[in-house]
């Protein structure tokens, strides 16, 4: 293991994902600490708890659900109470590889940026991707640049690298899906310097199934809209 | 008449409601008084509702009546959005404490 990765903490959000877990947490176990790698159970109701716990992982529980958005925040502020100095946010449903993370780490550890967010849409093909999901994602990039000025080819992508300091800036208050537009519009806010970098994101029937529905796209859109009236 | 007594009776408990909120510290019940008592001044001299609408040019009382009870409505549910999202925050605020301070280390 690489000595710099020992300063790395690995977030995963998780909901009922105990029949993939374990091979995500196994592959990344191969590259990072076990205790550096936080599950934040999102008050599953299947044993994605016992499989965290089985694999040696830090787990955090929420005791009821409140959404992605909210377990990446609560194991982001984790992470960084901990003495984390770099954070790679990854998806808990396989769709991650562990290699596009630790690529991304070299990017944010070689000074370049202090965010890289993954993206599906600069050169590497996506494995499966339907047709559906394809439009959800190039909507919601769309809807991105329209409320927060930035340009990305990838607005919903779970793997990102971020430094601790930019880590201190995030504070996401979208509890649900709209987290991911938030965290756009936060590194615009506070000048965060960021990259896009290419990874290859696995679609399998399971996380097909698990993944966004473009009728969920205006659920996010109302939650963002909301909360820039309420702010 | 029935109609007359059944808006002073809902409106008079209203009227209470808000002297309790405004006792207990809230402004907004002074304005909720405001609005109950100027709200029971209307239903008992309905023609004063006619001459406000006129001089702004709505038409009839019970129109100008229906237009303010509109904006009170809108007003009302962002107010109430507001509150739910402010107990949200406080709920995600506490339900990540729970999380971080009875963390499961291996």
């Amino acid at each position: 293991m690489a000595t710099t990765n020992s300063q790395v903490w690995i977030v995963i959000p998780a909901y009922n994902e105990s029949s993939v877990i374990a091979d995500v947490l196994c592959k990344l176990k191969e590259n990072f600490k076990a205790e550096q790698i936080v599950v934040v159970d999102d008050c599953s109701v299947d044993l994605t708890a016992s499989v965290v716990r089985e694999n040696s992982c830090t787990l955090l529980s929420h005791p009821i659900n409140l959404g992605q958005g909210a377990a990446l925040q609560t194991g982001i502020t984790f992470a960084l109470e901990n003495g984390a100095e770099f954070i790679v946010t990854f998806d808990s449903d396989g769709q991650h590889r562990v290699e596009d993370a630790l690529n991304m780490l070299t990017q944010v550890q070689s000074g370049e940026c202090k965010i890289v967010c993954g993206s599906r849409f600069l050169g590497l093909e996506a494995k499966n991707l339907s047709f559906s999901k394809l439009i959800t994602l190039k909507l919601a990039v769309i809807f991105t640049k329209l409320t927060t000025g930035v340009s990305v080819t990838d607005a919903h992508n779970g793997l990102r690298v971020m430094t601790r300091s930019a880590a201190r800036l995030i504070n996401l208050k979208q509890n649900r899906m709209a987290h991911a537009s938030e965290l756009i519009g936060i590194i615009k806010k506070n000048n965060i310097e960021y990259m896009e970098y290419p990874v290859k994101i696995i679609y399998s029937d399971y996380s097909m199934n698990k993944g966004q529905k473009i009728s969920n796209s205006f659920n996010i859109i109302l939650d963002l809209l909301i909360g820039r009236i309420l702010k | 008449m029935i109609v007359v007594i059944i808006l002073i009776s809902t409106l008079s408990i209203f009227t209470v409601y808000s002297i309790r909120l405004m006792l207990t510290g809230y402004f907004y019940g002074f304005i909720l008084l405001l609005i109950s008592l100027l709200s029971i001044y209307l239903v008992l001299n309905p023609n004063i509702a006619g001459l406000m609408a006129n001089f702004l040019g709505v038409g009839r009382g019970a129109d100008l009546l229906l237009y303010l009870s509109f904006a009170l409505g809108i007003i009302l549910f962002l107010a109430i959005q507001l509150k739910i999202r402010r107990l949200n925050q406080s709920l995600t605020e506490l339900v990540r404490y729970i999380a971080i301070t009875t963390v499961n280390k291996n």
